[in-house]
C-alpha cells in the first residue's frame, strides 16, 4: 500500500512514537525495578508526551503506553508493550521495527543496579544519547559505598570511619561496636544489619547474599539522627529543605517502611522542612554544595547526613532517588512538572562526557612500521 | 536492639538488654526476631531470627518445628536458667518441641498465635486445580504453567516463600503437636488475639484442654480487637505476660 495515508502522514496518525520527544527510561534488572516503575510513571506523567521505555526485569526493552498505572506492571507486561532493542553505535540507541527512536534526550528513572550504577550510562554515551543525572563515573561512585566515603574524606568532609569486610575473616576495627553493615553496593536498604559484636559482623558477610559483593562497616551511631536533602544542580545549584525523618526502634529504615507502607518514598512522622537551628542548616547548605562538587552529581539528587550533638558526617548520596526526591522540595516549592522539565533541559544542553580523539590524529599510526617489527 | 551469631553464624538473634538473658523469643513465619523490640524492650533477651527468615540463611534440609527446634537448641546454652520462652505463631510450633524435648531447660512458655493443634482439615484443592497437577505429573501441563497456577492458588505466605523454605511450610503447615503438649513440664501462659483469623481462639482452647489433661489447665487470655499479629499489634500486652512469668 504504497499511497495509504500512513505512509503519507506517518508522524501524524500512529507513527507518532517516530516524532524527537524526551524518553523516560525505567524498571531493569534491579532489586529496585518495582520502585523504579513507580518513578518513571511519575515522570512520564508529568512530563507529558513522552515515549515511556520499560527496562523489564530480564534485561528486554519495550515501548509502552504513558499513561499506564503502575499495576499494569505488577504481573509482568503491561497491555500494548512494543519491544525495542537498543544499537551501540551513534545515531542509533533504542531502535523500533529497524528505525531509531527520535529521542531528543532521556530521563533515567531506573533505581538501584545498572540502571543507577552507571552502566545504562555508559551505554547511552556509546550511542550518543544524551541523559538526566550524573554521567558513568559519578553514578558508580554514587552506588560505592567504601569509595564515596573514600572520596569524600580525601576532599576533607566529614564522615564515619568504614571499613572493608569482604573475606568475613577481617580483624575488628578500631572503632567500637555496635556496627553497622551495609552492602558495599546497592542504594537500597535491603540486606542493612546492626551487629551487636564483630563476630556477627563477620558470620553476617559469610551467610548474607546481600553481601556477596563486600559489606562496608561503620559505627552504628546510638542517638544520631538522619538527615536527609536535596540538591539540583540546573538552572543553578539549590538546596532543597531539609528532612528530619523518625527512626523506627531498631535505628534503621527498613525497606517496607520506606517504600510499601506508605506508597511512595515518604515516612510516618518525618519532619519537612526540619526545624534545625540555624548553624546546622547552614553547615549542611556548605557541605551539599562541596558534596555535589566531589561526586559530581547532576540533576536531582539526595544526600543522607548522620547527625550528633550538631555533629555531621556524609552518610550516603542517592543519585536517582525514589520519585527524584521531589517531595522535598517544599522550601523552594517547585513542582514536578517544573522539576523534571528542568533536569531535562539540563541533559539537553550538554552531553555528561563526549569522547576525545586528539592525539591520535594517525601520526604514530604512519611511523609505525609493521606489526610484526613490533612483535620482534 | 543489634544481632549476634550463634551455632557458628547458622542463626543470628537480636540481642537485647546487657545482662544475662532471661528471654528467649521465638518469631511467626515470614518475620523476624525484630518483631519483639516493643515487647522486649529493657529485658534481657534474645530473639533469634529463625533459620530462613531475617539475616539468619534456610536451613539445607527440608525440616519440621522439631528440625528447628534443634537448630535453636544451642542458643540455649546462653541462658544461666531456664529462659521465659515465648513462641508467636510459627514460632510457637517450635517452642512446644522446644520444651518437650529440653523440660529441664525450659522455663514457663508463653504461646500466642500458635497453631499446636490440627485446626479443620485443609480444604482439598479444587478439582480443576487437581486435574491440571495431574496433568502436570505426567508432563502435559509445563512446570512453567503449573507454578503459576500454585502461586494463584496458594496462601500469600505460600506464594512469598522460596526454595527449600516452601517445602518446609507445607511440611510445617500439617504438622500437629499433641504429644509435645503432654511431655511438657512448663507453665504455659495462651495469649491470644480475638480477631486472629489465622489461627483462631478455638485452637487456644483445644490447646489449653490437651495440656491440662495432664498438668495445670494454663491461663488464656484473649485480647479484644487484637488480630493474629500479637507481638506488633498489642506488644504492652505481651510484655505484661512475660512480666507475670518472669517473677
Amino acid at each position: 500500500m504504497p499511497f495509504s495515508m500512513r505512509t503519507i502522514f506517518p508522524t501524524i496518525t500512529r507513527e507518532s512514537h517516530r516524532m524527537s520527544k524526551t524518553a523516560v527510561v525505567f524498571g531493569g534488572p534491579s532489586d529496585e525495578h518495582d520502585i523504579s516503575v513507580l518513578t518513571g510513571l511519575q515522570v512520564a506523567r508529568a512530563l507529558g508526551d513522552v515515549h515511556a521505555i520499560y527496562w523489564s526485569k530480564s534485561g528486554e526493552w519495550y515501548l509502552v503506553e504513558s499513561d499506564l498505572e503502575a499495576g499494569d506492571f505488577a504481573d509482568g507486561l503491561p497491555r500494548k508493550a512494543r519491544e525495542v532493542s537498543f544499537v551501540v553505535s551513534p545515531g542509533q540507541g533504542f531502535v523500533l521495527k529497524r528505525k531509531p527512536l527520535d529521542i531528543s534526550a532521556v530521563f533515567i528513572a531506573c533505581h538501584g543496579g545498572p540502571g543507577e550504577d552507571g552502566t545504562l550510562q555508559g551505554l547511552f554515551d556509546l550511542a550518543g544519547l544524551r541523559y538526566t543525572g550524573p554521567g558513568r563515573a559519578a553514578s558508580a561512585l554514587g552506588m560505592d559505598k567504601l569509595a564515596f566515603g573514600a572520596a569524600m574524606a580525601s576532599a576533607g568532609l566529614p564522615t564515619l570511619p568504614r571499613t572493608m569486610v569482604s573475606t568475613g575473616e577481617e580483624p575488628s576495627p578500631e572503632f567500637d561496636a555496635p556496627y553497622i553493615v551495609k552492602p558495599r553496593f546497592g542504594g537500597s536498604s535491603i540486606g542493612i544489619e546492626v551487629a551487636d559484636d564483630w563476630a556477627a559482623v563477620l558470620a553476617l558477610k559469610r551467610s548474607s547474599s546481600f553481601l556477596d559483593q563486600g559489606a562496608v562497616v561503620e559505627p552504628f551511631l546510638t542517638g544520631s539522627r538522619d538527615l536527609q536533602v536535596a540538591v539540583r544542580t540546573h538552572p543553578e545549584w539549590q538546596m532543597s529543605a531539609v528532612e528530619a525523618p523518625v527512626r523506627s526502634d531498631d535505628g534503621i529504615y527498613s525497606y517496607h517502611q520506606k517504600y510499601l507502607a506508605w506508597g511512595g518514598e515518604v515516612s510516618d512522622g518525618r519532619e519537612l522542612p526540619a526545624s534545625l537551628e540555624v548553624s546546622l542548616e547552614k553547615a549542611i547548605y556548605e557541605l551539599s554544595r562541596r558534596v555535589t562538587e566531589v561526586a559530581q552529581l547532576r540533576g536531582i539528587a539526595r544526600i543522607d547526613y548522620l547527625e550528633k550533638d550538631g555533629e555531621l558526617a556524609v552518610n550516603e548520596v542517592n543519585t536517582i532517588p525514589g520519585s527524584m526526591a521531589a517531595y522535598l522540595w517544599v522550601e523552594p516549592p517547585l513542582s514536578r512538572r517544573r522539576l523534571f522539565e528542568d533536569m531535562m533541559a539540563e541533559a539537553e544542553t550538554a552531553p555528561t562526557r563526549v569522547f576525545s580523539v586528539a592525539g591520535s590524529d594517525g601520526t604514530a599510526l604512519r611511523s609505525a612500521g609493521t606489526i610484526a617489527s613490533k612483535l620482534g | 536492639m543489634a544481632l549476634r551469631s550463634f551455632v557458628d553464624g547458622a542463626v543470628f538473634a537480636e540481642v537485647f538488654g546487657s545482662g544475662p538473658p532471661c528471654v528467649l523469643a521465638l518469631h511467626g513465619w515470614g518475620r523476624r526476631g525484630a518483631d519483639f523490640k516493643n515487647s522486649l524492650a529493657g529485658i534481657s533477651a534474645l530473639a533469634p531470627d529463625l533459620p530462613g527468615f531475617g539475616a539468619s540463611p534456610p536451613p539445607a534440609d527440608v525440616i519440621g518445628a522439631e528440625g528447628y527446634a534443634e537448630l535453636v537448641s544451642p542458643i540455649l546454652s546462653e541462658f544461666d536458667k531456664p529462659p521465659v520462652l515465648v513462641g508467636h505463631s510459627f514460632g510457637g510450633r517450635i517452642s512446644v518441641c522446644l520444651a518437650a524435648r529440653f523440660p529441664e531447660r525450659i522455663g514457663p512458655v508463653i504461646l500466642t498465635g500458635a497453631p499446636v493443634v490440627r485446626m479443620a482439615p485443609p480444604r482439598s484443592p479444587k478439582l480443576s486445580y487437581r486435574i491440571i497437577r495431574s496433568l502436570n505429573k505426567v508432563g502435559i501441563v509445563s512446570d512453567e504453567r503449573m507454578e503459576t497456577l500454585r502461586k494463584q492458588s496458594g496462601s500469600a505466605d505460600y506464594r512469598s516463600a522460596r526454595g527449600v523454605m516452601r517445602d518446609i511450610l507445607v511440611k510445617v503447615v500439617n504438622e500437629s503437636y499433641e504429644p509435645q503438649l503432654r511431655d511438657m513440664q512448663s507453665q504455659v501462659f495462651l495469649l491470644w488475639g480475638d480477631s486472629d483469623g489465622e489461627v483462631p481462639v478455638s485452637v487456644a482452647r483445644t490447646t489449653a484442654d490437651i495440656i491440662g489433661s495432664t498438668g495445670d489447665e494454663p491461663e488464656l487470655r484473649v485480647l479484644e480487637g487484637v488480630g493474629h499479629h500479637v507481638p506488633t499489634e498489642a506488644p504492652e500486652e505481651l510484655r505484661k505476660a512475660i512480666d507475670s512469668v518472669l517473677e
